[in-house]
Order: structure tokens, then C-alpha cells, then sequence
């Protein structure tokens, strides 16, 4: 056995190096018709948290539920298609299910970045939310400077996360791979506070039966809530900026979000 | 997939973070590996005990561990508990479910250990005047360590291969870098590829390193 | 903000419907990664078995790749390179397909170990009653064979199942998924996994209980 095991060493290695200096093209890039592909099928397909409430989760009977179900539900109304809700378990597989062609398109809370932006392209915005804290009341952090020292729970590769490494570099991040995981160790104590969307934090501190946790009042910072298509998809894209624009001018936005925030939204400007 | 091109590039430029979470795995797996292995000769004693009271949750402890997922109990550990206020912060509650999971195996597996020493040892032993506890540790102890040697270093892979799972409740791992490294470089396949050759790369040069140690120290006696 | 307040305070009938079906997901997603999984299995078993160098060699090289590799890092290389490949598949696919090559890869051991357990003397007696190769397989070896193999098989089922956890990670809704959810909604962790636990309890001990009668069974008339 001991031969074998020096052979597959040598053989991973060698495999490795080959890898790495393979700059290889699996297919040409070439221009997408999301569009035309939904109306010819039928359906189209969405992808929305199932563990992230209120924008994406299942209600007491079970049901994907949410803001962005919602969204989802006028999207396919619209298109006069049938709406599929592919339930996406982490951050990144939101880009990961939209590049490998599992979802038409992301509505799922998908905060827009320059880095993101480099692997799929946004629309417009169609909520403008922003980065918050929720804490344990006992922690009273009014600021980024009031996270350094403490416990800070984050999910991995969310907009949060990023924010707390460049504005809190003394926080000790307990980084989980979903959000729900970082809100159950708030919830219990094994955090001192989370780091997530403003609109988040608010629903769940609300939420708490033990009644520990609070909110901050303003967001930390502003954060735009945009759809996610794939590259090289420019009618799609088109018509997707222009159902948010419609949604927006006929109010449906609003009327969407007051269900589930019981608020006005903030206002989005808007690009038409 | 359209226009995706396989880059391995950016990802080795991450290194030095993937190396950093190696090394949190192979001190985890150490330690889990000295703790469940106590855990497992205590649990091992008591299952072959004459004491009903020793025999049966020792067995029970067994049986429920190997028919339940470790991520399950990982999650019973470090959730279950905090929401009946035992706080177990989170590289505890890993280190902790890998002892309880692999000390059962452990159990069985020194426990099969001790059995495949001959009766005659104990006998003889005992006639010699030999406590129980002395009996245990200069005479059967030692030899069926030498039988459970085998085994036991599989189990050792199969701790470093496991201890992947604590990377889901924060443990910053091997496991966690990779789902770091993937979503800030947007490169899942090559990160998951590299990290999967990291792992194969450690469990092979253990258990080779393993297997020299073997041929160095159990040759001496028959 | 006035927020509308949603806490589930306890878990309802619906979730136990939840449960239930994450459950039937489970066995079926195991069943399949058995079925296809022993399938490759017995054809790199035989492989490894083989005296041809360049049948043996690619497929001890097959077995150690998974058995030295984490599950969490197959089922993640797995799952991102079917869209590499061109393949769109559903969750419950990729999750099946990671078990299949996992079980594979274990159960290949297995197969080898009960063919090579079968004596040289049955091998040169079938050959000299003038049986070819696939005759003396069919008759004769493999007969013999799964004698050996049935309790690992069984015991090779139950690591499956306690696998399955592991694809939790994806969005398939099986058993510990159906927990992750529900965790959500009560933060009840402690019922919940605690729950699950049990119900992966029931799956696996039963098949404990066949695999030590099978065993003992098997043995006496071999």
C-alpha cells in the first residue's frame, strides 16, 4: 500500500500543476435570451432564501413565503409564466445557481457590489435597504467602534461581513454560512451581536420571545437591493430594469413592502 | 456553463488563508484524537465490566452515537444546549462532538482490542498478584494497543476527514476558509478542487508517517 | 417599525408533515446512491481485484482519492462540476451523485475483500472443471463472496444514511435540512434536533440490529 501512496502523492501533484498553468476555455461566452427562453417555457425560475424572513422563508404551514416571493409571484404575473422558487442555501450560491444556469434570475435580498458586479450584473435597485447591527440589549453598540472587542456573528460572503472586517478589524467575527445560523447565536447569547441587512435586524429583534435583542434606529450604511442576471443578458436586463421601474410607479412596491414591514419603503430613485 | 474559464490562479493566491485553516483542522483532529481515545479505553473498561450500572449506558452511549449523524450532533451540541442556556462557544462544542462521536468508536474498537488479548495474560496477571488497574496498564493495555494500532490510525484519517463539518457552526477550519476563499474569489469549483487536494495531501502524509512509526516501534517484540 | 410579529412558539402539525417528508427524502436519496453506488462498486471492486496492472492500479487509485478526501469537499467538488459539464441538475441529483461515488468508492473495498476472501483453491478447482472467467465469477467466487460482503454492505448502508446529513448543505430538503429550517422558524433547537436525532435513530439502529444477525448468521454455516 505504501507504493500506492507515494504514486497518488506524485500524481496529485503533478495533476495540480497541470491545472494551474491550464488556462483553458470551456466554452465561448456568448449572448443570452433569458427573456425568450421564459416565454418559451413557460416558466421561469427564481431563486430566494428559504431561511431568511421576511424577505424569503416558510411560513407556519410551510409555504416559501416572503417580500421576495412576493416580488417573484408579480414578476411571473407579468410574464404570464409559471413561477418555479429554487430555494438557494448560502450567499454565494446565489451567483453560483445564476451562473450555472439554475435560476433565471436572483431575488433574494442580493445587496449590489463592484465585486459581485464582476461575475453577474445587477438591476436597478427595487428596495433600498441598508447594514445593521442586532445585539444583545446588555451590548449596547450604537456604531461600528462599539463592535471591536466583542462578538460579532456574520454569514460568510454577505455584504456584512465585508463591512465588519473593514470598519470593526477588532471584532471577533463568528462567521457562519448562513445568516439564519449567525441569528440562532445571537439569539442565544454565543454572539454579542450580528451584522446584517437593516430591515433584517429590525424584523428580528422584534421577533426575539426573550425579548434581549435590539436594533439600531438607522442603518449603518445604505445598501442598494437589486435583482442578479447573468452576463451578456442585455434584454433580460432591460426588461427586468423596467418592471422594477413599474412596480416603483404604480405603487405595488410599496404595497408589497407595508405588508411585510408594516412601513413605507425608503425612497428609490428612480432611472426613467 | 457560457464563457466560464477555469482559473486556478486566483485561488493559489489564497494560500497562505487555506494553509491557516489546515492548520486549525490538524490541531482539532489531534486533540479530538487524545480525548476520544481516552474517552474510548474508559468507555471500553466499562462495557466489559461486571458492573451492570457501567455495562449499560456505556453500551447505550454507544448505540445512539453511531446511529445518529455527526453533524446533528454537532449542531444538538452547540444549538441544541444554548437553547436551554449550557453555552458551549463554538471550536468546544466541535471538539467536543468529534470526542463524543469517535470515542464510541473508539469504545468498540479498543474494547476488540482487549478482548483479542489472551485469556492466559489476564490469568496469569492476576496469579502474579497484579491490581486490576496495574494488570490494565503494564500488561494488557499496552499489548492491545499494538492490535488496535491499524484501526486506530484509520480512525485518525476519519477524524481529520470529519472535522470538516465544524467549519459549519464557525470553526475557522480548512473547511471554512474554502467556503471564504470561494465566495470572495467567485472561483467554487478550482477553491473546492485545491482544498479537497489539501485534505487528501494531509491524510496521506499522516497515515504514511503513521505506518513508518508503526514498523519502527512494534518490531521489537513478537 | 411597526413590524407584524411571526414567532412559531411550537411545533405544529405541519412541520411534523415537514419532518415526515424530509424523511422519505432522505431514504430515497440514500436508496438511489446505494443502487447506483453498489453498481460502480462491484465493476471497480473486481477491478482492484483483478491481476491486470492497469485495471488494478486506476482503480486503487479511484478508492483512495475518496476514501482520503472529506465528504463535504466531494459533495462541493460534485455539485459545481455537473454546471462545468454543461448539466443543469436538480439538487437532489447532485446529492445522490456525491453518495453514489462516495459509497463507491467504499463499498469497491468491500467487493474486493470478499472476492480476495474467497480461497485460491475454489479459483484453480472451477478452472480445471474447464470454466472460463465469468463462469467461475457467477458460480462460483462471487456466491462465496457476498457472504463476506452482506454485513459490511449493511453497515456500509448505515454510514450512508448518517451521510445524507452532509448534503444538508445544498437545498434538498431531507432530514437535517428539514431541522435547519425549522430551527428557524421556533428556535427551538433543542426539540428540533433533538428530533431528528431520534428519527435518524429509528433509520439506522434497525439496520445495526440486521447487521449483527446477519453477521452471525453468515458466519456460522460459512
Amino acid at each position: 500500500m505504501n507504493k500506492l501512496h507515494g504514486f497518488v502523492r506524485v500524481g496529485i501533484l503533478v495533476g495540480l500543476f497541470v491545472l494551474m498553468l491550464w488556462p483553458s476555455t470551456i466554452q465561448a461566452a456568448e449572448m443570452q435570451d433569458t427573456l425568450n427562453a421564459i416565454i418559451k417555457r413557460g416558466e421561469i425560475q427564481v431563486g430566494s432564501f428559504d431561511i431568511f424572513p421576511p424577505w424569503g422563508f416558510m411560513d407556519a404551514q410551510n409555504n416559501h413565503v416572503g417580500l421576495d416571493v412576493d416580488v417573484a409571484k408579480e414578476l411571473a404575473d407579468v410574464l404570464k409564466v409559471k413561477l418555479t422558487l429554487v430555494s438557494v442555501p448560502t450567499n454565494q450560491d446565489r451567483i453560483n445557481f445564476l451562473l450555472s444556469g439554475k435560476i433565471d434570475v436572483a431575488i433574494s435580498n442580493f445587496t449590489a457590489n463592484l465585486e459581485r458586479s464582476k461575475a453577474i450584473t445587477f438591476t436597478d435597485p427595487y428596495v433600498i435597504d441598508g447594514i445593521s447591527a442586532l445585539y444583545r440589549k446588555e451590548a449596547r453598540i450604537k456604531s461600528w467602534a462599539d463592535l471591536n472587542g466583542k462578538r460579532v456573528a456574520v454569514s460568510v460572503g454577505s455584504t456584512g461581513e465585508i463591512l465588519l472586517r473593514e470598519q470593526a478589524p477588532k471584532a471577533n467575527a463568528l462567521r457562519f454560512e448562513t445568516a439564519s445560523a449567525a441569528l440562532l447565536a445571537v439569539q442565544q447569547g454565543k454572539a454579542d451581536a450580528m451584522i446584517n441587512d437593516y430591515t433584517y435586524t429590525v424584523y428580528h429583534a422584534g421577533r426575539d420571545p426573550n425579548k434581549a435583542l435590539a436594533a439600531l434606529d438607522q442603518p449603518l450604511s445604505y445598501q442598494p437591493y437589486c435583482f442578479g442576471v447573468r452576463k451578456f443578458d442585455q434584454e433580460w436586463l432591460n426588461y427586468l430594469n423596467f418592471f422594477i421601474y413599474r412596480l416603483q410607479q404604480t405603487g405595488k412596491m410599496k404595497e408589497i413592502y407595508k405588508k411585510w414591514f408594516g412601513v413605507d419603503p425608503h425612497r428609490v430613485s428612480p432611472t426613467w | 456553463m457560457h464563457g466560464y474559464v477555469l482559473q486556478f490562479g486566483p485561488v493559489f493566491q489564497e494560500m497562505p488563508l487555506l494553509l491557516r485553516g489546515a492548520l486549525t483542522t490538524l490541531h482539532i483532529s489531534f486533540l479530538a484524537l487524545i480525548l476520544s481515545l481516552m474517552l474510548g479505553t474508559i468507555g471500553a473498561l466499562c462495557r466489559l465490566s461486571r458492573f451492570r450500572w457501567l455495562r449499560a449506558p456505556a453500551a447505550l452511549y454507544v448505540d445512539f452515537i453511531r446511529n445518529t449523524p455527526l453533524l446533528v450532533q454537532l449542531f444538538f451540541i452547540y444549538f441544541g444546549f444554548g437553547q436551554v442556556n449550557i453555552q458551549v462557544p463554538n471550536y468546544l462544542a466541535g471538539l467536543l462532538g468529534l470526542v463524543l462521536n469517535n470515542g464510541a468508536y473508539m469504545t468498540e474498537i479498543v474494547r476488540s482490542g482487549i478482548q483479542a488479548i489472551h485469556k492466559g495474560q489476564f490469568e496469569a496477571g492476576s496469579s502474579l498478584g497484579l491490581s486490576f488497574s496495574q494488570l490494565m496498564r503494564y500488561i494488557i493495555l499496552p499489548q492491545a494497543f499494538r492490535v488496535i494500532y491499524p484501526p486506530l490510525c484509520n480512525q485518525f484519517i476519519g477524524i481529520i476527514l470529519w472535522s470538516s463539518l465544524v467549519s459549519i457552526i464557525a470553526v475557522e477550519d480548512l473547511g471554512l476558509e474554502a467556503i471564504t476563499v470561494a465566495s470572495t474569489t467567485f472561483r467554487s469549483f478550482e477553491t473546492y478542487m485545491i482544498v479537497t487536494a489539501i485534505y487528501i495531501v494531509m491524510t496521506l502524509t499522516i497515515s504514511t508517517a503513521l505506518k513508518l512509526l508503526a514498523r519502527r516501534f512494534f518490531r521489537q517484540t513478537a | 417599525m411597526n413590524v407584524p410579529q411571526y414567532v412559531q412558539s411550537s411545533l405544529n402539525r405541519y412541520d411534523a408533515l415537514l419532518l415526515l417528508q424530509a424523511l422519505l427524502n432522505t431514504v430515497e436519496l440514500c436508496a438511489l446512491g446505494l443502487a447506483l453506488g453498489s453498481l460502480i462498486a462491484f465493476l471497480v471492486g473486481l477491478a482492484r481485484a483483478s491481476h491486470l496492472r492497469w485495471l488494478a492500479w486506476p482503480a486503487g487509485l479511484y478508492i483512495e482519492l475518496i476514501r482520503d478526501s472529506p465528504l463535504l469537499m466531494q459533495l462541493y467538488v460534485i455539485f459545481f462540476a455537473f454546471p462545468l459539464l454543461g448539466l443543469q441538475v436538480p439538487v437532489f441529483i447532485a446529492g445522490a451523485a456525491v453518495l453514489m461515488i462516495n459509497c463507491s468508492g467504499f463499498m469497491a473495498e468491500i467487493v474486493r475483500a470478499g472476492i480476495q476472501a474467497v480461497g485460491k483453491d475454489q479459483w484453480e478447482a472451477a478452472r480445471g472443471l474447464g470454466m472460463g472467467y465469468v463462469k467461475v465469477m457467477r458460480y462460483v467466487v462471487l456466491p462465496q463472496a457476498f457472504r463476506v460482503m452482506i454485513p459490511a454492505t449493511v453497515g456500509l448502508l448505515i454510514g450512508l444514511i448518517k451521510d445524507s446529513s452532509v448534503v444538508s448543505v445544498l437545498s434538498y430538503l431531507e432530514l437535517t435540512r428539514a431541522g435547519r429550517i425549522l430551527t428557524e422558524k421556533t428556535y427551538l433547537s433543542f426539540q428540533v434536533f433533538g428530533i431528528v436525532a431520534l428519527l435518524y435513530y429509528c433509520l439506522c439502529s434497525p439496520l445495526s440490529r440486521l447487521a449483527l444477525y446477519a453477521e452471525r448468521r453468515l458466519k456460522v454455516s460459512g
